[in-house]
């Protein structure tokens, strides 16, 4: 193909610098995409390659020994079902209760904005902050759980005594938090519809579930993928919360491939390891959302 | 409208530019000097308070000198690795007992400074390379083993002194749980508690020979999980607190502070924690028993200071630890630490324990072994030691597996030192 059959391209040809300034605009955000994503990345690939101890000055080329520890370390088995644990339970946990109250409050109901306001604080509090305050609420002796059950002639419970409860409790605080930001995408959704189609669909007779079923969620797909792979991403890559509650144990049983990437990298100074790990929760999630953003995009052609 | 484009687009650039430069952080004065020193200590503590008093004065006599005392988080070591890595070293800083074996490379030697001949000879082993060159002034000498509540063990009818083996220590445990106290207490939150228990009963599950074994790259499976076996029927007795798992070590010290609990192994502050809760509570020290010899105590550095070797102003820095090293500013650092001075000629001040301290480390002399992870496990397993022993706390892990990845550590970091 040449030029001439191309507009686009001749009327580029023509004048090459015209308006050349605007991109001075965008390059200030490409630098710091550089520096504070490309490069580090690069550098992580890199020294998963290496036995570097996080610290010292020196390190040696390790070839793919690192990728193999992962196969021989039972921790990591343990730390990868935890992270899928904690990405998917808490994608499925936002997005249900997340639809279900955009639901609520998008009709018109009294005080809804308070409502819609005090269901979003949680997402702008630090996650080490609403780590720490459900710690209180679980803490053997002075928790507020605990009191409570005293006070209902309940023996106290020791709740991050076994991990499966460990990891429930994590999914769940993680979930609470963040079930705002699912309920914004949601009504964000609801709001921007077609008001058209609802109409007459509303003259077609449609109502209730039937309405919901083959109206509003097929409308509402766009919103769906949004919430659903940043939820996904976010809960992937869980640290502060595991961090605060439970630091990751008993033993290694609540840690999640980032909080186990960090005590590998700085407490057990194995730094190519734990950049090996990385490097694999990277692609894990690359591929992830991948296919779910082709899985959902499918799904709301075919709606 | 081009130029204009253009000038708005320079202006976005130079602004981030500006704003990455300002991160490489401010200049002092001209002609001031400025120390950066990262204490370790926790905002608050009564060792970063003798610390900023001592420091106080040496700026007051060195007036052309300014120390920037950084205090201590929960993420002290990390944070000191990442500036190592970036070759951006504080001018002085807390080696946390790791002088030696993780910084020396970093570190200006001090084995010819004027107050090294005055030093305690008791934790050579823990901060002496062979050639006799150490790292970092200790603020204190660590000699401990276990601290115990004289009421709990009245109220049981124990006498510290007739435990001498893990046999009558154990029939100990079974006596205090019946009076309704815990007999050991340590945090799972902070699972550096529980490190130390495997930590200083280690040595004494060990012969001469399989140490000697161990210091020279030879993990035995089974001889660690022999070591930890008792621990794990510890917790399975019932003999640890049952709110371990979402405890703090503060609330260890309440424990304690309270009368609830029999024993606790952890350094000698403990005893001072306690008292912020309780100044009255009766505390003393024991040693620990050995399962293959007579009780010992464990000694090793606990708060020690170091100078970059690549630092701007290194001399002023060496300067600043000749002058804590002073008598009278090492008996103020040293007696905020609840242990023995690491200077000779320094009074002690041991505080609530120094009876019982006195009784076993003067009048019966008992056997010091230095501090197990400190000289028979390589730098950096300190964490697999604590997370492995919280694991046979909890019942998530069994003596066998504990091994098994202790041993995968040690494989995986002896050789890196």
């Amino acid at each position: 193909m040449t030029n001439k059959h191309n507009p686009a391209a001749l009327n580029t040809g023509r004048r090459p610098l015209r308006g050349a300034g605007i991109n001075l605009f965008y390059l200030p955000a490409i630098l710091i995409l550089i520096v504070f994503t490309v490069w580090p990345l690069l550098s992580g690939i890199q020294l998963s390659f290496t036995n570097w101890d996080g610290y010292s000055p020196t390190k040696a080329f390790v070839g793919l020994s690192n990728y193999l520890t992962m196969f021989k370390d039972h921790n990591f088995g343990t730390v990868l079902v935890n992270t899928l644990i904690y990405g998917v339970g808490s994608t499925a946990i936002q997005q249900v209760i997340g639809l279900g109250l955009a639901l609520l409050l998008n009709s018109r109901i009294k005080g809804r904005n308070i409502m819609r306001a005090i269901i979003y604080l949680p997402a702008l509090v630090s996650a080490v902050i609403m780590g720490t305050m459900y710690y209180f609420v679980f803490q053997y002796q002075q928790g507020a759980l605990n009191t409570l059950m005293v006070s209902l002639g309940l023996p106290r419970v020791v709740w991050f005594d076994k991990p499966a409860v460990s990891v429930a409790i994590i999914v769940i605080i993680n979930s609470l938090q963040y079930v705002g930001t699912s309920m914004i995408i949601y009504l964000a959704g609801l709001q921007g519809m077609d008001h058209s189609v609802i109409e007459a669909a509303d003259l077609d007779g449609a109502h209730g579930w039937k309405k919901f079923r083959n109206i509003t969620l097929p409308l509402l797909m766009p919103a769906f993928s949004t919430s659903v792979v940043l939820n996904l991403i976010g809960g992937l890559k869980l640290f502060d919360v595991i961090q605060v509650l439970t630091g990751g144990g008993p033993g290694y049983s609540t840690n999640s491939v980032s909080t186990y990437i960090g005590l590998t990298y700085f407490s057990n100074q194995n730094a190519g390891y734990a950049s090996a790990m990385g490097v694999v929760l990277f692609v894990i999630i690359a591929i992830a959302t991948t296919l779910l953003n082709k899985g959902l995009d499918r799904l709301g052609w075919e709606s | 409208m081009n130029k204009v484009v253009k000038v708005i687009g320079a202006a976005c650039c130079a602004s981030m530019l500006f704003g990455l430069a300002a991160c490489s952080g401010g200049g002092s004065s001209a002609g001031d000097v400025e120390l950066e020193f990262m204490t370790g200590m926790a905002t608050g503590s009564t060792q970063l308070k003798a610390m900023t008093k001592v420091v106080d004065a040496f700026e007051k006599e060195n007036p052309t000198v300014k120390v920037t005392l950084v205090p201590g988080t929960s993420s002290y070591e990390s944070d000191l690795k990442v500036r190592l890595a970036g070759k951006n070293a504080p001018d002085l800083w807390n080696t946390h007992g790791w002088s030696r074996d993780r910084y020396a490379d970093f570190l200006e030697p001090l084995q010819n400074r004027s107050w090294a001949k005055d030093m305690s000879s008791v934790i050579d082993t823990a901060i002496r390379k062979s050639d006799k060159s150490f790292y970092a002034l200790p603020l204190d000498v660590a000699v401990t083993g276990i601290i115990y509540n004289t009421t709990v063990l009245d109220k049981a009818g124990v006498d510290p002194t007739a435990i001498s083996t893990w046999d009558e220590f154990d029939a100990a445990c079974k006596k205090i749980v019946a009076t309704g106290a815990n007999c050991i207490a340590a945090s799972g939150k902070d699972n550096w508690t529980v490190g130390n228990i495997a930590d200083y009963t280690a040595s004494g599950m060990y012969t001469e020979a399989q140490l000697k074994k161990l210091k020279s790259g030879s993990f035995d499976e089974a001889s660690y999980e022999k070591a930890v076996t008792p621990i794990y029927q510890w917790a399975r007795n019932k003999y640890f607190n049952v709110d371990y798992t979402s405890a703090t070590a503060d609330d260890v010290a309440k424990l304690a502070a309270t009368d609830k609990v029999g024993f606790v192994i952890q350094p000698n502050s403990f005893a001072q924690s306690v008292q912020s809760y309780n100044a009255d509570t009766k505390l003393g020290l024991m040693p620990l028993p050995s399962a293959v010899g007579d009780p010992y105590l464990v000694t090793g550095e606990d708060y020690a200071i170091g100078a970059s070797k690549t630092g701007k102003n290194k001399e002023i820095a060496l300067k600043l630890i000749d002058f804590m090293a002073e008598p009278a500013n090492m008996k103020g650092l040293s007696d905020t630490t609840g242990n023995a001075p690491a200077i000779s000629g320094v009074e002690a001040n041991i505080g609530q324990l120094k009876d019982t301290y006195d009784y076993w480390v003067d009048e019966k002399k008992t056997q010091t072994y230095p501090i197990f992870d400190r000289v028979y496990l390589p730098n950096g397993m300190w964490n697999t030691l604590c997370t492995t022993t919280d694991g046979l706390l909890t019942g998530q892990s069994n003596p066998g597996n504990a091994a098994s990845q202790m041993k995968t550590s040690f494989e995986s970091l002896y050789g890196q030192d």
